[in-house]
């Protein structure tokens, strides 16, 4: 079938399922599909959304209504609605997912950074494929790409970038697959590692890939400009269609041999913010949120610019939503869901607000680390919701816990909630690492930390040049607009937050003393 | 009849001109790779990040190949007298003198077409009066060639380095 007429489907689809979101549910229909309680495993889907905000889903009461389906769908899963991730970008993100430790033990903390070398047998892919599963991973996003290459050797089949791009630039993974992790970066060097000044290690090559890489995008909008007005979807050297990724998981995801653990991560919402046409100017109204102070680290854009792309964020979120619920109905109607367990989640969030936009920052603000957590179990049939703090670090064990596997000693993380054969309503710890700035193996002595324990939320910038030890007390529950730094005012409540902290820090810090 | 071997340019003026292509191709590889070297060690062991260079340098031995080539091929295609012979001197010379055009040409979003063409006769016009200094001034193909001589060495001490990483990123893919 050829392209246009694709995406002609993609739109009708799409057009079709909002529709049938003022339909009411066929509950009886769910309810009525049990998990068969085969001997066989069930199987493990994680869907990751890069830059994915909980505090912009209406499904965590955002004004706007940017994910109707993932609201609707929620009736058959359980909501975690305090769910952290452990950094605040994709590499530490990704890393502490995969492998249910916290950055500070994984090491990853820079941009396109990987697992410590010794430490890549500790995730979840060879968790899953010791218990016989087959492994499964995508990812559109080059960075995550590099926290998945450390992890290739459990990967039974690792889907090729280029298989789900409609052009792509990308040529370490398929030239120097074996050594991925290194020639990445002569790749970022010859595009100039810095994209801004682009000084590149090439002094012709690169500019003629350029050139013809910028006619290629050319054609390419030129065909699809009607349906994405705002240009096509994309990420670094990559231009992709959601559609395409969803399309691959419903047609192939049934095929796949099982038990299977399939991890797929695709980038939008990640920006930049191009939504099919449907959802431009969705959120054209007049809603505004509140005024907040300039943080320590502030970029410079105004309020009202802020605002501007925060509205083109969350149009990039009603688009990622449809097209969940387009796979999820998908996936239903195949069947695939009566022994699946599917998770949905992002690597971090993303700031419109104190001077910052984007997720490139050494601050911990809520948008920027709370992230959606949907855990579809087979065969629910009714809604459960999790109000307690909770980190991606705890997927790896909840998962394994699910498939009947025992949890490894390395992993920090806990069976989450509502999983665990005995509700485990104790007070603990969450931690969220942001060193980029720190050398990888070294002692953290550069880098933004923050402790969640109860309604708190404790942070701790170190090592800055203008910050060389500050910290921000919010009370979450009661302020979760972090609006109200209770750090100097709330001595009793901080005190024994910042000892925790730093006692955790000189115990994570041991090693490389 | 003129063989095929006939039209190539004599084996030292390749020598010569290559070294000219390489270095700087390779002046451009490590200036970037050594303003970025810090910022590689902060996540990487020293290894890797001499290996990320070993990257960039056999990206820069083939990137003048293929500058080589370019103009092994215009020496075969052009009547022997503007290229081939004293190919090494004409080489250099056409190089140095289109690679600033080259650059600006190929990293440049071309808006104006017309003020493009302008640009570009303005240079042309440039090189031209440069030719006419360097005559006048008693540069010719031999004193040319004598200079190539002398910077081939440090030229081909980039060479080395450029095949020695080619092995190093043959190795880390084995
Ligand atoms: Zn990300």
């Amino acid at each position: 079938m050829s392209w246009p007429m694709n995406r002609r489907e993609f739109l009708k689809m799409g057009l079709g399922l909002l529709a049938s979101l003022a339909v009411p549910w066929d509950r009886a229909a769910v309810t009525a599909r049990t998990h068969p309680g085969s001997q066989r495993p069930p199987n493990v889907l994680i869907l990751v959304f890069d830059a994915f905000s909980a505090l912009n889903a209406s499904l965590h009461a955002y004004p706007r209504q940017t994910t109707p389906n993932l609201a609707q769908l929620a009736a058959r899963a359980t909501g975690y609605h305090r769910h952290y991730a452990a950094g605040n970008f994709t590499n530490p993100g990704t890393a502490s997912l995969l492998s249910g430790t916290y950055p500070w033990t994984h090491r990853t903390l820079q941009l396109f950074d990987s697992v410590a070398k010794p430490l890549a047998g500790n995730s979840i892919f060879r968790e899953f494929a010791a218990a016989g599963y087959r492994t499964v991973a995508y990812s559109h996003n080059l960075q995550a790409l590099s926290v998945l290459e450390a992890f290739r050797p459990d990967i039974h089949q690792f889907i090729p970038l280029q298989e789900l791009c409609l052009l792509d630039n990308h040529f370490s993974d398929l030239l120097f697959a074996k050594d991925y992790n290194v020639a990445v970066w002569q790749e970022r060097l010859f595009h100039g590692a810095d994209r801004i000044h682009a000084r590149s290690t090439s002094l012709l090559l690169r500019s003629l890939s350029q050139k013809i890489w910028s006619a290629q995008v050319r054609s390419l909008e030129a065909r699809y400009g009607e349906l994405f007005p705002r240009g096509l979807p994309k990420m670094h050297d990559q231009i992709f269609l959601l559609e395409d990724a969803v399309d691959w998981l419903a047609s192939n995801l049934p095929q796949i041999p099982q038990p299977f653990m399939v991890y797929f991560h695709v980038i939008p919402p990640h920006g930049p913010c191009n939504p099919r046409r449907e959802f431009v100017g969705l959120f054209d109204d007049s809603w505004r949120p509140p005024h907040k102070p300039r943080s320590f680290f502030p970029q410079g854009p105004s309020d009202e610019l802020q605002n501007y792309h925060r509205r083109q964020y969350d149009e990039y979120i009603a688009y990622t939503d449809a097209e969940f619920g387009r796979l999820y109905r998908s996936l239903e109607r195949a069947g695939t869901l009566d022994d699946t367990y599917v998770v949905v989640t992002s690597d971090h969030g993303e700031l419109f607000e104190r001077g910052i936009m984007g997720h490139f920052t050494q601050t911990l603000y809520e948008p920027i680390v709370r992230i959606p957590l949907l855990i579809f179990q087979p065969g629910q049939s009714k809604r459960k919701d999790v109000y307690a703090p909770t980190s991606c670090v705890d997927v790896l064990p909840t998962l394994l816990h699910a498939a009947g596997q025992p949890i490894p000693d390395w992993c920090e993380g806990q069976v989450l909630p509502s999983f665990a054969s005995e509700a485990r309503l104790e007070e603990r710890s969450l931690y969220v690492v942001e060193a980029k700035r720190n050398r990888k193996y070294r002692a953290l002595t550069k880098a933004t930390v923050a402790i969640v324990k109860g309604p708190y939320k404790l942070v701790h910038y170190f090592g800055y040049p203008l910050h060389q030890d500050a910290y921000e007390l919010y009370d979450v529950d009661n302020d979760p607009e972090e609006l109200n730094d209770l750090y100097e005012s709330r001595k009793e409540l901080a005190q024994p937050l910042r000892a925790e902290l730093l006692s955790k820090l000189e115990e994570v810090n041991r090693p490389f003393a | 009849m003129a063989t095929f071997s006939d039209r190539l340019p004599s084996r030292h003026d390749i020598y010569l001109l290559f070294g000219a292509c390489v270095l700087p191709v390779q002046a451009q590889a490590l200036f970037s790779y050594l303003n970025e070297f810090p910022s590689l060690l902060r996540h990487m062991t020293v290894w890797d990040a001499l290996s990320a260079g070993a990257y960039s340098f056999t990206f820069a031995l083939f990137e003048s190949l293929v500058l080589l080539l370019a103009l092994a091929l215009l020496a075969i295609l052009l009547p022997a007298r503007w290229l081939k012979d004293d190919f090494a001197s004409k080489g250099s010379v056409a190089l140095y003198a289109l690679l600033p055009w080259l650059v600006y040409s190929l990293s440049t979003e071309i808006v104006s077409w017309p003020r493009y063409i302008l640009l570009s006769a303005g240079y042309l016009l440039l090189l031209s009066l440069l030719y006419l200094l360097l005559r006048r001034v008693g540069v010719t193909a031999g004193s040319i060639k004598a200079l190539l001589e002398r910077v081939s060495l440090l030229a081909y001490l980039h060479v080395v380095l450029d095949v020695f990483s080619l092995l190093v990123v043959i190795v880390r893919n084995l």
